[in-house]
């Protein structure tokens, strides 16, 4: 690592994010390596494909860098590129269809895939996920995962507040029966 | 609103987070990025190109255009036969200006309706 990059590591994040609004690269590659397992991680759990999630977290980073000089708070960094991803999922979903059949519950618990070195625990969270339908899974990865309120769910999803308040509680409710195994040996078997 | 969310998942959600290794991820992002802008230059440059050929090959219709429009808009609307009138009501005395006042009047009998 060069002197210069071995001094963005070292950088508060609030500067390497002026520096990155600057149209600073660099800093902007510091700002990737530092964000980009929270952003992986949240579009592992929304997609339940490690290929596709890596592919739409280089797509949330590529719309960061195009909009970066938008963001007015070099503090608030974190929590807008979090938004970027879930849009950029969304209109992922919209793009493809994928909501044509929203309703649906899979039955089949072998639903994720592209599932290299991803933790047993990690995959079966991720099977159980993917058996939900889009719009449920959404919202509860925003609520359980991100910690977003249920207000703060529906402004992002656009959805009305009743319908994700439903929807987390029907998606706890199945999560609930998929990873029961969880619950009943302390967390040692994986998903039946 | 409240809430409610199953402690259970809560800690199963905070579990299953992993760290995962920067470095393929980051390098790929940044390859794009450049592909990105790259491609971005390509586009700008291909339409000047393009805007710089269309007005190499319209410059001659464009200015014949721009002349009859000229033309057209400078046409006085009444021809009065005394000289000084002619010259006091140039200003005003042409179709631009009657253009420019019905554009006007549209403005403000739109902004009583709305």
């Amino acid at each position: 690592m060069s002197a210069a990059k071995d001094g963005y590591a070292r950088s508060p994040e609030a500067l390497v994010v002026g520096l990155a609004r600057a149209g600073d690269r660099d800093a902007f590659a510091e700002l990737v390596r530092r964000r980009q397992s929270g952003v992986r991680n949240l579009m592992r759990r929304l997609c339940s494909d490690v290929t596709l999630a890596d592919d739409l977290a280089q797509q949330a980073f590529l719309q960061a860098w195009l909009k970066i000089r938008q963001l007015k708070k070099v503090n608030s960094f974190a929590g807008w590129l979090k938004r970027l991803a879930v849009t950029t999922w969304l209109q992922y979903l919209r793009k493809n269809d994928a909501l044509r059949n929203a309703d649906e519950y899979i039955e089949d618990a072998q639903a994720v895939r592209g599932v290299a070195s991803t933790s047993g625990m990690a995959l079966d969270l991720d099977r159980a996920l993917a058996r939900l339908p889009a719009h449920v899974r959404t919202c509860i990865v925003l609520s359980y995962h991100e910690g977003m309120t249920n207000n703060e769910v529906a402004v992002l999803t656009e959805l009305p507040p009743g319908t994700v308040k439903s929807h987390i509680r029907r998606g706890t409710q199945k999560l609930q029966q998929y990873l029961s195994a969880y619950n009943e040996t302390g967390r040692t078997e994986e998903t039946p | 609103m409240t809430d409610e969310r199953d402690p259970a998942l809560q800690a199963l959600f905070a579990e299953a987070e992993q760290e995962l290794a920067p470095e393929g991820f980051s390098t790929r992002v940044m390859t794009r990025l450049e592909s990105a802008r790259r491609r971005t230059v390509a586009g700008w440059i291909i339409a000047g190109l393009v805007l710089l050929s269309c007005l190499w090959f319209l410059a001659a219709p464009l200015q014949y255009a721009a002349y009859q429009l000229t033309g057209l808009l400078a046409t006085p609307l009444i021809n009065p036969d005394e000289p000084l009138l002619l010259f006091l009501l140039l200003p005003v005395n042409n179709v631009s200006t009657l253009l420019v006042l019905g554009l006007i009047s549209l403005v403000v009998a739109f902004r009583k309706l709305v």
